[in-house]
């Protein structure tokens, strides 16, 4: 143990205890991480604030020039968009920012002008960038790269694509998904035959969407997924059966009344109700005491939906005294088919409340 | 005399060092996993489309619960600016807890309010409800303002749960500032992950000296007071570093009460929140988590770090102390409430890791980086204080703690750069280097206060319940 | 020359509105929130509204409601997002106009609007 009188700086690091040895190699460790650390942070600022300010020219550029492309007659289209290749399109960062940005345009806008944009990006010669990012390898990139297409409804081999369609990567599996399905002339979701990895609801929601907003043609038999491997393709397909109205599907659809699977059983309850199919609640009102909570709440929707007060009723004798979230919603429901009970129904729940009857 | 000091020094140096070495190799894993974790953020998120988001029907709706305790001051333009918020359904349920301003009469007044007969069930136990109101005027369909008895945050939002017609709901302080996505990003976690979710938390940030209108971030600036930049480094840290890295590992034990998202149902079965801790929000998600381990149902709890939420953090010395006091308590609580789940392997990540870790560095660090001090204080006072040691070890830690703090202010470089201006680095920097020396002696003080008021047995609320709902939410560790 | 005010918050969009708009001969003045809007709304009278519902500082529906409040006359046409049919409804019930979903075709928007301008 060093004295409090042998205080004083020996520069000479051997005659220092060990201790000491320990904590200024760290101190000097930690100190210099720490200045890399600082050296970097000013870096990337510096670094930030010139690419910012580059891309901010850049976007400026873009709105006036697209906007004059699209909606501006008397502009040289050829001659500009030239001009615009040569001067304009010449970094890696500008390349980006023009992809981006026309993108932005058409994610906002159809018709015509949509249409525009396509060929305007294959006219800057996008269309290449785009296929060198394909190619890239790495996932962000690709699925980046296979976005535009899709978006921008621009066609390559389809072998190209499909080796993305079971990608380990969720972002790349729904790009890929989304290529095919907004190339499609017909049969959309042609994809999911090969698909082996669930969906998520996130993915099904894009899918949706595309299906809704880009794919033109006829919409395809969902009912020929109704057997498929994978539980959430059964599930989007019976919800799609409901959405697209597909009464002729209703048969199909039956049997998933008396699934084990509370996911799929749930999906048919609420496509069934959506389609309208009155017949439904004298299979699931006499059942209804075995379900499970999710099916309970899908079977009083119906009841709301479909039935009338006598349907109600018969669920009423099936409640459980203690289940108060059914009965809430069943009261609500009721007070839905009987508006002038209203203050009736409601002061009786709040007896029965405080009494925990 | 002399030979057993100096054995015992050895002892405690050994210690310190194997302790220290320990805090430092977490740190590097927190470091390490929350830039993979971050990076990969930045990349799945590179193209995004929220239109097809905003038209979907296969969203869950949300149900927004904000209780409010005194808050008239900015009631009405803060519950304004959650009505505007980016999201194809979601109610807000405004639940006023007992305040004795005037924030009901300034509600009533300006969303046009009347009573409503609603049926609801106590599926947790809560203060009594003395009504509950919704809007005449059609354009504020999705408010919900429920008057009640005082009964502090935890019993508020209980009551929340109770009446909210949604099943995923969203807790949050009602001063707290909210992104206009901020609920499109966060109910991502939902629906993107096979296991069920039964959870997802956010970044927060100091909105303190940043301005503000109508409840909306205008200008992200760096707070003017000392105090309050200090907790913006602390809040890098916890959240970019700490949060990020626990998500990565599915280790998450703590969900800020000031912006999280649940499952409702899941919360129900759990008990509601505890209202009689002062950690409520922590004990929640750790209860939750331990239902469903014990239940062995695969489930995740999702963490987003996009800055979606900013809030007022204490800005003098007084309300800090009481703040960190608070958050000691409720920490301590907790762990001792859920103490089975440590060092269990039953409970994987959360017996094996997460519990040590808050126990041994969130829990027991001020403590003993107290007695650290008792200890250098009595040696000094014996004349036996080996400068040399001490200046070399003060050093060490010095360097560590700016490495730390340069390490969380990269990554936010990196990731968010909220802060715009360049001079402001400068002044972070600044202020990192001047926190161990000033700021965190405080900090360390308030959590042993914090240990022995819990041991003389304070009374979790009571009189905090008065201090008010703005800063018992601002839960955050590092 | 009629006189348009279009309030948005998406700054691509605004930009398309405000470019093509003029270009069909109008004077367009731009909100770019539900503060701004209600603000050039108490100053300026408007041979026409676009406005999206998902807007900052005040809901869509607010917007509406003091519109058709003060000014009952002045034909109103929602740009949004919303395919959801409830929004919809409401929208109309609350006197709107005509209700364009997002994405939308510039030129469809341009007739309805002068459709819409020309009935008055």
């Amino acid at each position: 143990m060093v004295n409090f009188d042998t205080f004083n700086f020996h520069l000479d690091l051997d005659s220092l205890p060990w201790i000491m040895k320990l904590n200024i190699v760290f101190a000097l460790f930690f100190l210099s991480l720490a200045i890399i650390f600082f050296i970097s942070i000013i870096w990337i600022r510096i670094f930030k604030i010139y690419r910012n300010e580059k891309k901010r020219k850049q976007q400026s550029l873009l709105i006036d020039f697209l906007n004059s492309y699209l909606f501006d007659e008397d502009f040289d289209k050829e001659l500009e968009i030239k001009n615009f290749k040569e001067n304009h399109l010449r970094t890696s960062l500008e390349i980006k920012v023009t992809i981006k940005e026309i993108l932005h345009f058409h994610e906002n806008l159809k018709g015509e002008s949509a249409k525009d944009l396509e060929t305007l990006f294959n006219k800057l010669g996008l269309v290449e960038f785009t296929l060198l990012d394909l190619e890239d390898g790495r996932w962000f990139t690709t699925a980046r790269a296979i976005n535009a297409l899709s978006e921008l409804c621009i066609e390559v081999p389809n072998h190209r694509i499909e080796a993305y369609l079971n990608e380990s990567r969720n972002e790349v599996r729904q790009q890929s998904q989304l290529y095919f399905l907004k190339l499609a002339e017909e049969q959309p979701l042609k994809f999911l035959d090969k698909t082996v990895r669930p969906l998520t609801t996130w993915q099904q929601i894009y899918i949706e969407n595309a299906l809704k907003n880009f794919y033109k043609g006829p919409a395809p038999d969902f009912s020929q997924w109704l057997y498929h491997d994978l539980t959430s393709v059964v599930e989007f397909s019976i919800r799609m059966i409901a959405r697209y109205n597909q009464f002729e599907n209703i048969p199909e659809l039956i049997p998933f009344l008396k699934s084990k699977n509370d996911t799929l059983k749930r999906e048919a309850i609420s496509s069934l109700t959506n389609l309208e199919h009155i017949a439904l609640l004298e299979l699931i009102i006499p059942n209804f005491k075995g379900n499970s909570r999710i099916i309970k709440l899908e079977i009083l929707n119906s009841v709301e939906q479909l039935g009338n007060y006598e349907d109600l009723k018969k669920i009423g004798d099936q409640l459980a005294t203690t289940d108060w979230e059914l009965r809430i919603k069943y009261h609500n429901i009721e007070l839905g088919f009987l508006p002038e009970k209203k203050e009736l129904i409601y002061s009786q729940f709040m007896l029965e409340k405080r009494f925990e009857i | 005399m002399g030979s057993v000091l100096s054995q015992f020094t050895e002892i405690a140096s050994w210690f310190f060092l194997i302790y220290g070495s320990i805090i430092i190799s977490g740190y590097l894993f927190t470091a390490i996993y929350s830039i993979i974790e971050i990076r990969d953020y930045k990349r799945r998120n590179n193209f995004e489309d929220d239109i097809a988001l905003l038209q979907s029907l296969n969203l869950p709706a949300i149900s927004i619960l904000a209780p409010a305790f005194n808050e008239g001051l900015n009631i009405v333009e803060n519950v304004r600016s959650l009505l505007t918020i980016n999201y194809p359904s979601f109610e807000i349920v405004i639940i006023n807890d007992g305040s004795s301003d005037n924030s009901m009469e300034l509600l009533f007044a300006e969303y046009e309010l009347e009573k409503k007969d609603i049926l609801y069930h106590n599926f947790v136990k809560t203060k009594d409800i003395k009504g509950i109101y919704k809007s005449k005027n059609k354009a504020f369909k999705n408010l919900t303002v429920v008057d009640k008895e005082n009964g502090g945050k935890a019993d508020a939002l209980n009551t929340g749960i109770n009446i909210c017609q949604n099943s995923v709901i969203c807790c949050i302080d009602v001063d707290c500032i909210l992104e206009n996505d901020a609920m499109l990003k966060l109910i991502k976690p939902f629906l993107n992950n096979g296991n069920k979710v039964i959870a997802s938390g956010g970044v927060i940030r100091v909105a303190n000296s940043c301005v503000i209108e109508d409840g909306r971030i205008i200008e992200v600036k760096l707070p003017d007071s000392f105090v309050a930049r200090v907790q913006v480094l602390e809040y890098f840290r916890a959240f970019l570093m700490g949060r990020m890295a626990w998500s990565r590992v599915d280790g998450l034990l703590l969900i800020s009460g000031a912006f999280g998202m649940f499952d409702k149902q899941i919360v129900i079965e759990a008990g509601g929140y505890d209202t009689n801790t002062v950690g409520e929000d922590m004990e929640l998600l750790v209860r939750m988590r331990r239902m469903m381990q014990e239940r062995n149902v695969p489930y995740t709890v999702g963490f987003v770090p996009d800055p979606l939420c900013w809030t007022e953090v204490p800005q003098t010395w007084e309300i800090l102390k009481r703040q960190r006091n608070r958050w000691t308590r409720g920490t301590a609580e907790t762990l001792w409430i859920h103490k089975k789940m440590m060092f269990n392997p039953k409970y994987k990540i959360l017996g094996m890791l997460s519990t040590p870790f808050w126990f041994f560095f969130e829990w027991l660090a001020p403590l003993i980086e107290f007695t650290g001090i008792l200890f250098f204080i009595i040696l000094f006072i014996l004349g036996q204080v080996s400068w040399q040691v001490f200046l070399s070890f003060f050093l060490a830690v010095y360097s560590f703690a700016i490495l730390f703090s340069v390490t969380a202010l990269f990554f936010e470089e990196y990731s968010f750069q909220q802060y715009k201006k360049p001079s402001y680095i400068f002044r972070l920097i600044g202020t990192a280097m001047l926190e161990p020396i000033i700021y965190h002696p405080v900090i360390m003080w308030s959590a042993v206060m914090g240990n022995f008021d819990l041991l003389r047995g304070k009374n979790s609320w009571g009189v905090m319940s008065r201090a008010g709902l703005s800063n018992s939410g601002k839960k955050q560790k590092d | 020359m009629k006189k348009i005010l279009v309030i948005e918050d998406n700054p691509m969009v605004i930009k398309s509105l405000e470019f093509k708009l003029t270009k069909d001969g109008n004077n367009v003045m731009v909100a770019h929130d539900g503060r701004e809007a209600m603000k050039l709304l108490k100053d300026n009278e408007f041979d026409l509204i676009l406005t999206d519902l998902m807007l900052p500082f005040v809901t869509g529906n607010e917007l509406i409601s003091y519109i058709k409040k003060n000014t009952p006359n002045t034909p109103i046409i929602v740009l949004s997002t919303s395919t959801q049919e409830n929004i919809i409804m409401d929208a109309f019930n609350m006197g709107v106009d005509d209700f364009i979903t997002k994405p939308f075709s510039p030129n469809e928007l341009s007739l309805r609007v002068r459709r819409l301008l020309n009935k008055n």
